[in-house]
């Protein structure tokens, strides 16, 4: 990872759900994410890395991929929650990973339902060493 | 007056009312009901789509039922036959009640029709039936700005489309069709031990209230006597939970409004409340604490003093946020006259809770209500005046301030009792029956309709107050400003949970 983005990683968050909460967690000064200069966007031409969580639906997915499509390289992509790594909670038949498997490609699976805010930030960090 | 005070003082004795609203509806509605039962503090009646229109008549004009709120409609289907379930309740009699309509087409075309039919006979008397039709086509007549999925959490399961004039909203539609992600298999034929770990999904922001309202519906169809202290602990978490959502609140309009200071400030004290359930139950988000019949776990010495160390700091916390936060013209002079909601306009629309409160209509299920051990604590119940965002905000400080001497008074008065495990959800066998029961949430009375059999759930119906609060929106917001749009609708605290419906 080239130092310029590696000091200021720009994360797009999608989708609704309870793992959001854990996310935004990071933001205040318990565990204050942005020391490791990362700040939270909301449009996709300005993010580098998409983080997927929560609940979806066909519409969704298809918002989702359009936002993955919007970003420019280089790009990585985080899965965070039980829903999306492995089957939706609410919905047993429905496997995101399984859909958008082919045209996403996911960096980093944080499991839990919710993640701490700690893990989240782990896999930043993660993030930042092996690239 | 006499009327008044008598419901205001012997809150316990709540259920001679209901009995009397009952055999109201017995004498007056005879012929036409085929089931009327009393379902703990609800009442819940059957009856034909022929006499909807009679029955609907009678229950909003006479002044002995005075019902006026129309809270939830849904069309379900339940050993192959389809039905309309109607959730209705009244303020000035203060009870609620569930109307399940027989219907009489199978087929998906004619199913249709027949619901639309049904619909346009309840819009004669409650105007709210309007927003329960099919309104996809108003996606196309009126997009001048379209916003879909936004950051700030609550905002994020809409859709918003308007059309304005200038600066100026003139019409607005609220598309919730993203949200419908919850899978058919769900609620048909689940095991009541999966249900009671998952239910906390449908309120994330507060976790600890679907569960509770789940774990009391079934209580009261065993009629089992829950233990002192174990309603104690219930009301305790149920506080604290409140306490955690209102602070996410005060957070996301923080960061709408742009005050950083105090934006860091809430998440702080957020993180305290949620060490401390954490501490209590083991999980920050989903507790999975409340069994039926009791608690997961006994408080001990510790916990108790790690509370009681905790809330002169946390009150402290609090009233100084508050300060920053609304002692700052700026501040107010945002919030002030934007997205005024009056009296009529948010019963009418059956919007409960903080929202209905804070534009000065006294209804709280903890003190109207025969809820848990609420009627030993010494609490007010606060409204406002104006219900603009203003007073919605600093309805929500006030609200923390009774939260917090309600946990004071449990702490001080905790019984010491020896809780044992008194059910094996494994073993569990009920006949067929059907059960409603209801808890006041952060955003309003939170309720749920069963069928249960043996140790399954063959049907449910979750019926979260949020949807209303996007109603009243949809009211509330032509005629104020672009830039406003974002602050109302945070104003009014949307827990996307509490929106999540089937999969179509």
């Amino acid at each position: 990872m080239r130092s310029l983005i590696k000091n200021t990683l720009n994360l797009l968050v999608v989708g609704f759900g309870c793992c959001k909460q854990e996310i935004f967690a990071t933001m205040g000064p318990t565990y204050d994410i942005s020391r490791f200069g990362i700040n939270f966007v909301n449009i996709p031409e300005e993010a580098d890395v998409l983080v997927i969580q929560g609940f979806y639906n066909d519409t969704a997915e298809e918002r989702l991929l359009g936002h993955y499509t919007c970003m420019r390289e280089p790009k990585w992509v985080i899965a965070v929650g039980k829903c999306v790594v492995e089957n939706n909670l609410l919905c047993s038949d429905y496997k995101l990973i399984d859909r958008i498997g082919s045209d996403v490609n996911i960096d980093f699976f944080v499991s839990g339902c919710p993640p701490r805010p700690e893990a989240f930030i782990y896999s930043i960090l993660r993030l930042k060493d092996l690239h | 007056m006499a009327k008044e005070l008598y419901n205001g003082i012997y809150s316990s004795h709540k259920l001679v009312f209901i009995e009397r609203v009952e055999r109201n509806l017995e004498y007056y509605l005879k012929n036409k009901l085929e089931v009327i039962k009393r379902l703990g503090q609800e009442i819940f009646c059957i009856i034909r789509k022929d006499n909807l229109y009679e029955v609907l008549k009678e229950l909003k004009h006479n002044p002995e039922l005075g019902v006026q709120i129309l809270n939830d409609l849904s069309l379900f289907k339940s050993e192959e036959k389809n039905y309309l379930l109607l959730n209705l309740s009244s303020v000035s009699n203060n009870f609620s009640m569930v109307l399940k309509v027989i219907l009489s087409s199978f087929a998906e075309i004619s199913l249709a029709l027949e619901y639309n039919e049904s619909i346009s006979i309840i819009k004669n008397i409650f105007d709210t039936a309007e927003f329960y039709e099919d309104r996809s086509s108003l996606k196309e007549s009126q997009v001048d700005i379209a916003i879909k999925n936004q950051l700030v959490d609550g905002m994020d399961c809409l859709d918003i489309y308007a059309a304005v004039n200038y600066n100026e909203i003139e019409k607005i539609y609220i598309d919730t069709g993203i949200s419908k992600v919850v899978g058919d298999t769900f609620f048909k034929n689940a095991k009541l031990i999966n249900i009671l770990t998952y239910i906390s999904r449908f309120d994330y922001n507060a976790g600890i209230f679907p569960e509770l309202c789940f774990c009391l519906a079934l209580e009261e169809l065993m009629q089992l006597k829950v233990p002192k202290r174990v309603q104690y602990i219930r009301m305790l978490l149920a506080e604290f939970y409140r306490i955690s959502s209102y602070l996410y609140f005060i957070s996301n309009i923080c960061k709408v409004l742009g005050s950083e200071i105090a934006y860091n400030q809430s998440l702080i004290e957020r993180e305290r409340v949620l060490r401390i359930i954490e501490f209590i139950t083991g999980s920050r988000i989903h507790p999975n604490f409340i069994r039926i019949g009791g608690v997961k776990k006994d408080l001990n010495y510790e916990k108790i003093k790690n509370i009681k160390d905790n809330l002169p700091v946390i009150f402290k916390r609090i009233s100084r946020l508050e300060t920053l936060l609304l002692d700052n013209s700026i501040v107010t002079g945002k919030l002030k006259n934007i997205g005024i909601a009056d009296k009529n306009t948010a019963l009418n629309l059956g919007v409960t809770g903080p929202n209905l409160r804070s534009s000065g209509i006294k209804y709280d299920i903890r003190k109207n209500r025969n809820l848990l051990l609420y009627k030993d604590a010494s609490f007010l119940v606060v409204s406002g005046k104006y219900g603009d965002c203003l007073d919605r905000v600093q309805l929500r400080f006030r609200e923390m301030f009774q939260s917090l001497k309600i946990i004071h008074q449990i702490i001080n008065e905790l019984p010491e009792e020896r809780i044992k495990k008194l059910i094996n959800l494994d073993d569990l066998n009920f006949p067929y029956s059907v059960m409603v029961s209801s808890v006041e949430c952060p955003h309003g009375v939170f309720k749920i309709y069963l069928e249960v059999k043996k140790n399954l759930i063959l049907n449910m119906r979750i019926m979260g107050p949020s949807k209303n609060s996007i109603y009243l929106a949809e009211k509330i917001i032509p005629g104020n400003e672009v830039e406003d749009l974002e602050l109302i609708l945070t104003s009014l605290d949307i827990s996307s949970g509490e929106i999540m419906d089937r999969k179509r």
